[in-house]
């Protein structure tokens, strides 16, 4: 049976919390997208076992674990940073994230904006379809090192942006 | 009473929470150590805050590649509603974000939505040369001002320049719609668009693909059957094809120095290119720029559709032996028609065209003046369908004998612009393969005589340089001018059973073209052998009724 337009537009809202889930266990754009199609695929297929009463992400971000443990394996990725426990974990805890996610997305859009140019573009070449971080840190003439430093320098200022931002929400 | 403090599931010690960043850039960077995999598991088993941290540093990581476009986007400014046109104008913009959207996985389009802020006009025509804009057009200008619409030429180049910087140099003939200063569709025709230094994020939409920009220059072109060719000259584009993101596949980088061919067909796939550079018109030199005045219409009517002088063409039996070398021994007393472009004596550019026949092949040929002869870059293996436009000729001939004279059969083209919607009896009738149009240009960089061959008015079966023609060029002693000789088998044209007989008379028109210094933009033509019955303003390649007589003889 087909999926219904409710459940279609359920999928397509949560997928960038879909996305970010297996993100978070495979670490590689290209599988991760792999994987995001593979889960969609086969929440389509269950779509008539989903149970409208309840939450959706919860239900989704399961079939994604399995989707994730499977497509790691698959493609033999599994130079696993996390136990089977902490898998589970990370699941419960990201079906709760998906308003704390969206608060953080918006805030980062506003971060983004306030970094400055000499970041922004290298944050450009970092996220980059395909980019490999050892040939980018080549390119820029740097050490994968000295390029990796500026990198997580960037980052924190964007993660202490966006706490700073959705602090200032709280408290207007 | 006193207790001793510690950890518990909601806080992280500081040095914790640090030692914990730097392991999850090493792992997003892809430089984590296998101990420090081991150090990384053990944090985050302490509890519910190191986790959180943890998916909130991957949720940054996954969404910096999501919503790639919000890094490419320009800085934002506070939105405006100048000139209370907003709507007509962010639609537009709305639209090129949902593009992005799909070829790069974003989702967000509120940043896409503020990009852009109209400060002045759109885009000023900064250079334009041998433009024909289409039929009941206005002529462009250089210094006008343009907003979001649709421009159509039928023949030259015009830069436009963006109030962002963006410059966009359009050639004709092709259709581009432009949205906005990050977006145009092109339906037909070649694009160059080059963005100002530290600017990315343009967008062009085409029938087949969606091409972003990374920082670049990059050409597009949309030509037959929609196919649609990008080339990088600078940077680097991110494309997607209409297909490819329907069924969610990736999208395709290219960089610089790279080209590919993407098509509308559902089933078909991306096709490498060879780079060519000299392929696009990428600047148009500041002192050409030539003001199309508007009381030049007059004039450009016979630019755009004749007039011809002639109504019919006698084509001879060809004598025995014919030689195939350009120098035209065979074609004394076997006149066809003469005439000068612009119909005066001292015109530099005119042609003598004949036309002879046998049982297996049509003999064309022809002495062109021509001030810049024989320079075409048009590459036959990648442009077949664009042979014409570096300088060529064109003969469109019926072999349909039932059909006879005056052929019947129109373009699409000719029935959109005049609103018209074709019965079946009309597709029908497009489609008739006795309708053929031959393309014979030189093709300068490997001294080739070239052909490409169309059939119907919707030039379908497009092949360029079939096997079993023979064609050849001369220039001219003096450098003005050139012949060429061709014998084309009737058999290429779908009529090797049936050729053309005596008595005969069947459709044929003359197109002669010139072409700029670098032989590569359409500069003036010439029509000849035309149906005098048939409205001058009716462009020939889209209605077969306007061909002249052929009469076989």
């Amino acid at each position: 049976m087909p999926a219904s337009d409710d459940f279609v537009a359920l999928l397509t809202k949560y997928q960038r919390q879909l996305h970010a889930y297996i993100f978070s266990l495979v670490w590689n754009p290209t599988d991760a997208d792999d994987i995001l199609q593979e889960t969609n695929l086969v929440l389509l297929k269950k779509a008539a076992e989903f149970d409208a009463t309840r939450e959706f992400l919860p239900w989704a971000i399961t079939i994604a674990r399995f989707q994730t443990l499977a497509g790691l394996k698959r493609l033999q990725r599994l130079r696993f940073v996390f136990d089977e426990a902490l898998v589970e974990f990370l699941a419960d805890e990201a079906a709760s994230d998906d308003p704390v996610l969206e608060a953080r997305r918006l805030a980062l859009e506003g971060c983004l904006q306030k970094l400055p140019a000499a970041h922004r573009d290298l944050l450009i070449r970092r996220y980059e379809p395909k980019a490999v971080v050892g040939e980018m840190a080549a390119a820029l003439g740097l050490s994968l090192k000295a390029l990796s430093d500026r990198l997580r320098r960037i980052r924190g200022k964007i993660l202490n942006c966006i706490a700073h931002s959705l602090a200032q929400d709280a408290l207007s | 009473m006193t207790s001793r403090a510690t950890p518990s599931a909601n806080t992280l010690p500081q040095h914790e929470h640090d030692e914990l960043l730097r392991l999850l850039n090493a792992l997003a960077d892809g430089s984590l150590a296998e101990a420090e995999e081991q150090r990384l598991r053990e944090i985050l088993h302490r509890g519910e805050h190191a986790r959180r941290l943890f998916r909130e540093f991957a949720a940054l990581h996954a969404g910096l590649y999501w919503d790639y476009a919000i890094l490419l986007a320009p800085r934002r400014q506070p939105p405006s509603d100048r000139n209370g046109r907003g709507g007509g104008w962010w639609l537009p913009i709305n639209r090129a974000a949902a593009i992005v959207a799909a070829v790069v996985g974003v989702a967000t389009l509120a940043a896409w939505l503020l990009v852009a802020i109209p400060t002045g006009p759109l885009a000023v025509v900064t250079q334009a040369r041998f433009l024909l804009p289409a039929d009941g057009k206005q002529p462009l200008t250089i210094g006008q001002s343009l907003e979001a619409g649709k421009i159509t030429l039928l023949g030259g180049v015009v830069e436009l320049t963006l109030r962002n910087g963006v410059v966009i140099v359009f050639e004709g003939p092709g259709e581009l719609d432009l949205a906005g200063e990050l977006a145009a569709t092109l339906y037909d025709g070649n694009v160059v668009i080059r963005m100002p230094k530290g600017m990315n994020g343009f967008v062009v939409q085409t029938p087949a693909t969606d091409v972003l920009d990374l920082g670049t220059e990059f050409a597009v072109s949309v030509g037959a059957g929609k196919t649609t060719d990008v080339q990088v000259y600078d940077g680097a584009v991110i494309t997607s094809t209409h297909r490819r993101r329907e069924a969610g596949g990736p999208s395709q980088r290219l960089d610089a120095g790279e080209a590919a061919r993407f098509s509308a067909e559902s089933n078909a796939e991306t096709v490498p290119m060879f780079f060519r550079p000299e392929r696009f018109v990428r600047a148009l030199p500041s002192d050409v720029g030539i003001p199309y005045p508007a009381a030049a219409m007059k004039r450009d009517e016979v630019r755009h559709f004749g007039p011809a002088r002639n109504a019919a063409i006698t084509v001879y039996r060809a004598p025995a032996g014919m030689a195939i070398d350009g120098r035209l021994g065979e074609w004394t007393d076997r006149p066809g028609f003469s005439g000068t472009r612009d119909g005066t004596a001292a015109c530099a550019e005119w042609a003598d065209g004949r036309m002879m026949y046998d049982e297996k092949f049509l003999y064309i040929a022809a002495h062109v003046g021509d001030p810049l002869p024989l320079r075409s870059i048009i590459d036959p293996e990648i442009d077949g369908a664009w042979g014409w436009r570096g300088g060529s000729v064109q003969v469109r001939v019926s072999t349909d004998r039932q059909m006879g004279w005056p052929a019947r059969g129109n373009g699409s083209s000719y029935y959109m612009q005049r609103l018209i919607t074709p019965s079946p009896e009309d597709e029908e009738r497009a489609r008739n393969p006795g309708l053929a149009h031959l393309t014979m240009w030189f093709h300068a960089p490997t001294q080739t005589p070239c052909l490409t061959i169309n059939d119907g008015m919707q030039f379908a079966n497009s092949i360029t340089n079939p096997t079993g023609f023979v064609g050849a060029f001369i220039p001219d002693a003096d450098g003005k001018g050139y012949t060429m000789e061709y014998a084309i088998p009737w058999s290429l044209l779908g009529c090797g059973d049936d050729p053309p007989q005596r008595g005969d008379v069947l459709a044929a028109v003359w197109q002669v073209i010139w072409a700029d210094d670098a032989g590569r933009v359409r500069r003036e033509q010439m029509v000849e052998i035309r149906n005098p019955d048939e409205p001058l303003q009716i462009n020939v390649w889209e209605r077969a009724a306007t061909w002249g007589r052929a009469e076989y003889r």
